[in-house]
């Protein structure tokens, strides 16, 4: 035999095994019984509780930072709100309920807050939860010389102490927000730590909450233990370690491999295997909303060119084909669950009508235009500025993707209208709190259009801006849910987006972890009161 | 020139080449396009706050500015801090160097450990299956991507025979996956260029002679053959060490292993200036001391490179 054909020989012998072995591992079949998408509830029966109690957590991202008031990611946040806590906090219907304030009461004009502190309340540095902890909190989140990047979302200006555990906090102007975002934002850390650090970065977790914080190894993990003096109930898992594992595939590999007990944001593609492998999965429906923001250039400053878009796309074959089902169809620019949400009359697929809608404003030719969109950054975001190119190319939009990485992707956002070079742009909202305000006011509002703010496409309503100005100060729910739906009709039927979807998360969870709660607005899972099987 | 001198040497020109490299990567870390404030805030916060953190990172001045503030700290030997972690980025480095160091080299000596026996043997036995076995390792090593490689790893042994953990650090267990994924990429090269090697001292004069005088074959292997073959293996060797040691950004990724290579990834991608360069910066600290190390080798196995080296210098 030749030294070429032996070569040939055994680099086709290893060619068949590395195949083969692909192969079996990407059809090789599941457990037979599939589980079904699963919500957990908590149990009232009499749990059978393992012993196990230390709880793995695969994440994809590292911490930035402890800082309670330098947070700005919803998977840190989540992390972190194991060991912090805030004043108030939310039911499972998402309605606001008493958290380290037992009650509160706003002023008439909207300016003052009171709240009234749970008493016996102790932080794990042994320091005393009182009026003096929440001022040093609040005034550290209103000083400009602190590192605060949401700032703008809890917009007050100080606190006063009232008496040891009443406390008031003061805005300049009415903020109709503010509650639900008292509850997202104001992390109370120890008035000690506030002493130390002073306008510095903090650099170390020390909170109320039933978790403290044992070590940060960055890049690796996270590692909570218990709070023995928690005032509430105690948890039944000692230990949570979060282990950062930045490829999602290696996540879903420690998830079946038993390594992990939970791990979050796994690929749709990995469903199957998932769910095959008799493992929980979870997909709760996230703060994010998707959408195509149009920009008034060209024919796209017509509405019912804009409209002729939204009939031109077949949003549910998207949501199931390229989602693999992770996704809730937009009815309206906001989410579901948020505060301020009408469901409006969908924009049926139709392309008979999307071609006459083009022809009566003038285009029955249609046009080009250029999508700008990022990759990596949302769930499938590639593929769905793929999808969207080929649906609008059904009614003679020819469509140029224009791919970016994130940070580039940002700063190409953040150019005024008419340095702009490109006509659309593929683009998520997710505000931490599921309040309308967040979402329309960020996009609609003609104040926060580039390079002011990342208001992408460009809109500017006087009427819409008059409303949203008003429902911001609103504090009657009722007037403000009204102020909204007259916000939401104009903006769904002058159409500045392609309205898509409501990005949904895939985590997946061993089949013996029970009784976590997944929170209200679907960001954040929550385990203090998680126990093993 | 004596070795000392030639060590000095050596150390002034790192000195000039990590200079002009600093001037360059700071240049073009800040020439992608992003915005390390708004980055840091997310697309959600408001301009305002946004603007409050470019002036308290000092992003909102002139270019030479920062650049002057840069050269100044760096100059004391202060990389500076690092924007997303608002720590100093030495500190950073020097946490995930450990890793850094104990995959690199684990996987460089497990290759060498394989491909020097395994390209000796090839060279020996020109036409056996060992040899062809060189030939295809080095093809298959080469253009298999590391991560696949890795990927199956993972599913052959965590997965499914649930021998190994899946990913992550902390014991030498941890370790395995990662350093042969890495080794497997590396064996190929190195066997080839080992097979070269001593077949090339096999045919020379010397080894005849020694042949002819009837050496035994480990002797003429040990004495003669080995120590000639010894330069090209060290070149490609510490070529790979340094780097490795820049970190293996993918292999760091897919087994969630926290080296230097994630941690520059994560700070590109954050335009985290400060850290981005002072990572790049280590990383080309550390291929230049390799090279000197390497040099002072090739002086410590091969008279002639030592006289032709410090003489010409």
């Amino acid at each position: 035999m030749g030294a070429i054909s032996r070569f040939m020989v055994i680099a086709a012998a290893i060619l068949v095994v590395i195949i083969v072995l692909g192969v079996y591992l990407a059809l090789r079949p599941g457990t037979p019984a599939p589980t079904p998408v699963v919500t957990p509830t908590p149990t009232e029966t009499a749990p059978i509780i393992s012993r196990k109690d230390t709880l793995k957590v695969a994440i994809g991202i590292d911490l930035d930072t402890l800082d309670p008031q330098g947070q700005t990611t919803t998977v840190v946040i989540n992390v972190l709100r194991h060991v912090y806590e805030t004043l108030v906090w939310y039911d499972d219907k998402g309605n606001v309920i008493p958290w380290l304030a037992e009650r509160w009461e706003v002023s008439p004009d909207g300016l003052t807050f009171t709240f009234y502190l749970r008493k016996g309340v102790k932080f794990h540095d042994g320091a005393e939860f009182d009026a003096y902890a929440v001022k040093a909190n609040a005034d550290r989140w209103a000083d400009p010389n602190v590192r605060v990047p949401l700032r703008g979302q809890l917009p007050l200006k100080g606190a006063e102490v009232v008496d040891k555990y009443t406390v008031k906090i003061y805005f300049d102007k009415p903020y109709a927000p503010a509650l639900r975002a008292f509850a997202w934002y104001l992390l109370i850390t120890s008035p000690k730590v506030i002493e130390k650090y002073g306008n510095s970065t903090i650099t170390e977790a020390i909170g109320t909450g039933p978790y403290k914080f044992v070590s940060w190894e960055k890049g690796k993990r996270i590692v909570l233990e218990v709070n023995d003096n928690y005032w509430g109930d105690k948890p039944y898992i000692k230990r949570i370690e979060w282990l950062i594992i930045p490829d999602a595939t290696t996540r879903v590999a420690a998830l079946l491999a038993g390594d992990v007990d939970f791990a979050y944001n796994l690929p749709p593609t990995d469903m199957e295997r998932v769910r095959g492998a008799g493992l929980q999965i979870v997909t709760p429906v996230s703060n994010r909303i998707m959408f195509i923001a149009i920009l008034p250039k060209g024919p796209l400053a017509d509405p019912k060119v804009r409209q002729a878009l939204n009939y031109a796309i077949d949003k549910k074959a998207i949501i199931d084909g390229v989602l693999y089902g992770l996704g809730v169809e937009a009815r309206a620019p906001l989410p579901p669950h948020f505060f301020g949400y009408v469901e409006m009359p969908p924009y049926i697929y139709d392309i008979e009508k999307a071609k006459r809608l083009l022809a009566e404003a003038g285009y029955p030719q249609g046009f080009k235009v250029t999508l700008l969109h990022p990759t990596g950054r949302y769930l499938q975001d590639k593929q769905v500025a793929e999808a969207v190119q080929a649906y609008l190319s059904k009614i003679g939009v020819q469509v140029e993707l224009r791919t970016m990485d994130w940070p580039s992707f940002v700063a190409e956002l953040r150019k005024p209208l008419a340095e702009t070079k490109h006509d659309m742009v593929l683009l998520g909202w997710g505000p931490g709190v599921a309040d309308a305000h967040l979402t329309l006011y960020g996009q609609f509002h003609s104040s926060q259009a580039p390079p002011k703010g990342l208001a992408a496409a460009h809109y500017s309503n006087p009427e819409v801006d008059a409303l949203l100005d008003q429902a911001a100060r609103e504090l009657n729910e009722a007037k403000r849910l009204e102020l909204y739906k007259k916000a939401i009709e104009t903006i769904w039927w002058d159409a500045p987006w392609i309205f898509l979807y409501t990005q949904k998360w895939f985590y997946g969870a061993s089949a013996n972890l029970k009784n976590f709660i997944v929170f209200v607005d679907g960001e954040q899972i929550f385990f203090h009161k998680a126990y093993f099987s | 020139m004596s070795l000392a001198n030639y060590i000095i040497y050596r150390i002034t020109q790192a000195f000039i080449t990590f200079l002009g490299a600093s001037l360059l990567i700071f240049l073009f870390v800040r020439l992608l396009p992003g915005d390390p404030a708004r980055l840091i805030a997310g697309p959600e916060a408001l301009e305002e706050d946004v603007q409050r953190i470019r002036v308290q990172l000092g992003l909102n001045k002139p270019l030479y500015e920062q650049f002057a503030v840069y050269m100044a700290s760096l100059l004391r030997g202060d990389l500076g801090t690092s924007i997303k972690y608002g720590t100093p980025v030495l500190d950073e480095i020097l946490t995930r160097l450990p890793y850094t160091l104990a995959l690199a080299f684990t996987a460089e000596a497990l290759a060498v450990a394989i491909a020097v026996p395994l390209g000796i043997l090839a060279a020996l036995k020109p036409r056996s299956l060992v040899s062809q076995l060189v030939s295809v390792l080095a093809v298959v090593g080469a253009s298999l991507p590391v991560f696949w490689t890795g990927l199956m790893l993972i599913f052959i042994f965590s997965v499914e025979l649930k021998l190994l953990p899946s990913s992550g650090s902390g014991s030498p267990r941890h370790l395995i996956l990662p350093s042969v994924t890495l080794a497997f990429f590396l064996i190929g090269n190195l066997a080839r260029i080992t097979r070269a090697a001593v077949m090339e001292s096999l045919g020379s004069n010397h080894v005849v002679t020694a042949r002819a005088k009837g050496l035994s074959l480990s002797k003429i292997l040990m004495r003669h053959v080995l120590r000639n073959s010894l330069v090209p293996i060290l070149t490609v060797a510490s070529v790979q060490l340094g780097a490795l040691l820049g970190g293996a950004v993918v292999t760091e990724t897919v087994f969630a292993w926290p080296g230097i290579g994630s941690l520059l990834i994560d700070s590109l991608f954050f335009r985290d200036y400060p850290l981005a360069q002072g990572v790049i910066m280590f990383t080309i600290g550390a291929f230049i001391l390799i090279n000197i190390v390497t040099d002072i080798l090739y002086a410590l196995v091969d008279p002639r490179v030592r006289e032709i080296l410090w003489k010409t210098v």
